[in-house]
């Protein structure tokens, strides 16, 4: 499974997943803190809040991006 | 110190059959004659404890009794279980054999039982009840429950709780009449012509689902919340009986509320428990103990002459528990327009998710609504945004989680909504039919994050 394959996992499990990866992810804000969250828990690393721009999780692309980025760091 | 004659707890005389077994029956006569003999051979029990095993049932009744006839107090133990490190009695009841024990404690003054509970997390409690108090609740109970009118009670829950012990056996022996002692086979059951049945949801569903001739006179139901799949199994197989649910707590000795199906169909079909019962006095209060309005939720506290004395060597939680305003049973509830008793849950039922307060029963319940759900508990884990994360276990097949995860995602506010199910063929159930919210949290805890693992 690819990054991608598991954060569309994980958001699956918390809300509707856009049928393109790119569409942004509409959720209630608590849904989004959950989706970090699981996010964390996943790929075992921690979102600072310097990592919490509203762009970066706003779709599947864009969280996979950031994990990638983070574990390349 | 209140020692009650034997007389006070037997109703019924000669010949009688006080308790019926797989393998003998005893009559009163018999238990009158056992448990003097019982007391005769015990040491000087006033004010001390005297654990009692619950291998015979007859034994075990007679035993309790004896001990309450010497004005001591009896602490029923299941046959296998050890005795708690705090009972401490003057002797151990055991068959036939009695042992005398060194180093006995005392007792509050007018202890006639002492009941252990299970506890959250740190061993069992033990429940200091009045020998006064428990005759009071088996009076109260008897002034609505039919038991004269059925007099052959099947006890299919352990004689060591509260409900086995107080609302069946002492009820049924007062008014003379016969416990039938034979486990919780329906077919059994009917074959000894037991007439009313009091136990705990999951028991009562799995009696009637049973083919049997069992006819039954009255059920009553207690000791969890009595869910609308029981309520149809029990009404479609059980049509004529008079149906009760019931509230109570161990601590209570135990009954609090009781609600009889055709006072009240709507309400009782909703799950409520009716009103207090005679002599006690119920009310829901905030948590500075000021009473609330009709269908505002609080803590639900009760003001009775069976409350209990004390939890044995616990001062804080019995100061707690023993509030100026009445026994504070831990548990929240509503009170409807109509004075009828909603229990909502336990204290700990409610979790706060990113600050919005959230009860699990009321998510689980959502759950149980869908009709390809047969039972629903809902588990807070912590987590560190968050507060709490909600794991649904659920009992149903893992292809329904998807369209559960959807009916919850447009249904439910979103925390509310569990972020993650798990699929048991059952719920994890205690030995007493309640839910085992231990097992159930290690299901929720082992239960896997969506992409762990896979990101090598």
């Amino acid at each position: 499974m690819d990054t991608r394959d598991t954060v569309r996992a994980i958001v699956a499990e918390l809300a509707t997943v856009p049928d393109d990866d790119e569409s942004p992810i509409d959720v209630e804000s608590l849904v989004r803190i959950q989706i970090i969250e699981a996010v964390e828990d996943a790929f075992d690393l921690i979102v600072s809040a310097d990592d919490l721009t509203p762009e970066r999780f706003a779709s599947v692309a864009s969280i996979a991006a950031f994990v990638e980025e983070k574990n390349d760091a | 110190m209140s020692a009650r004659a034997l007389e006070s707890w037997l109703g019924g005389c000669g010949s009688a059959v006080a308790i019926e077994q797989s393998d003998r029956s005893s009559t009163y006569e018999e238990l009158r004659a056992r448990a003097d003999s019982i007391a005769g051979s015990l040491p000087d029990v006033r004010g001390r404890l005297v654990a009692v095993h619950a291998g015979d049932t007859a034994t075990f009744v007679a035993a309790v009794l004896a001990t309450l006839n010497r004005g001591g107090a009896a602490l029923p133990l299941e046959a296998s279980k050890t005795l708690p490190d705090r009972a401490r009695p003057v002797a151990v009841v055991d068959g036939s054999e009695i042992h005398e024990q060194p180093d006995p404690r005392a007792l509050p003054e007018g202890t006639g039982l002492v009941l252990a509970t299970s506890g959250t997390t740190a061993g069992p409690r033990l429940v200091a009840l009045s020998a006064e108090g428990v005759s009071a609740n088996v009076d109260a109970i008897l002034r609505y429950l039919p038991v004269a009118d059925a007099p052959r009670t099947g006890l299919v829950v352990s004689p060591t709780y509260s409900y086995g012990l107080v609302g069946q056996i002492l009820t049924t022996l007062r008014v003379g009449g016969t416990v039938v002692s034979v486990g919780s086979d329906a077919a059994t059951l009917a074959t000894r012509g037991v007439l009313g049945l009091s136990s705990v949801p999951a028991s009562l569903r799995a009696i009637a689902e049973q083919p049997s001739e069992l006819r039954l006179r009255y059920v009553a139901s207690a000791g969890a919340p009595l869910d609308r799949a029981t309520i149809d199994a029990v009404r479609s197989r059980f049509g004529d009986a008079r149906f009760f649910n019931q509230y109570g707590l161990t601590e209570a000795s135990p009954r609090v509320s009781r609600l009889e199906r055709s006072d009240a169909p709507e309400a009782f079909d909703a799950g409520s428990v009716g009103r207090a019962i005679d002599g006690v006095r119920l009310t829901v209060r905030d948590d500075r103990g000021a009473t609330l309005a009709p269908s505002v939720e609080g803590s639900i506290v009760v003001q009775s002459p069976s409350a209990m004395l004390a939890y044995l060597d616990e001062p804080e939680a019995t100061a707690a528990a023993l509030s100026p305003h009445g026994l504070v049973t831990g548990d929240r509830g509503v009170l409807d327009g109509d004075g009828r008793l909603h229990v909502r849950g336990r204290g700990d039922d409610v979790v706060q998710v990113a600050g919005v307060r959230v009860s699990l029963r009321e998510v689980g319940a959502f759950l149980e609504r869908d009709p390809a759900v047969t039972e629903a508990h809902v588990v807070a884990l912590p987590a560190r945004r968050t507060g709490s994360t909600l794991v649904a276990v659920v009992a149903c097949d893992e292809g329904a989680v998807a369209s559960l995860r959807e009916r919850a995602r447009s249904e439910l506010p979103a925390a509310a909504r569990p972020s993650r199910f798990v699929t048991v063929a059952a719920l994890p159930r205690t030995e007493r039919g309640k839910v085992d919210r231990a097992a159930l949290r290690s299901l929720a805890e082992g239960s896997p994050i969506a992409g762990r693992g896979n990101n090598g």
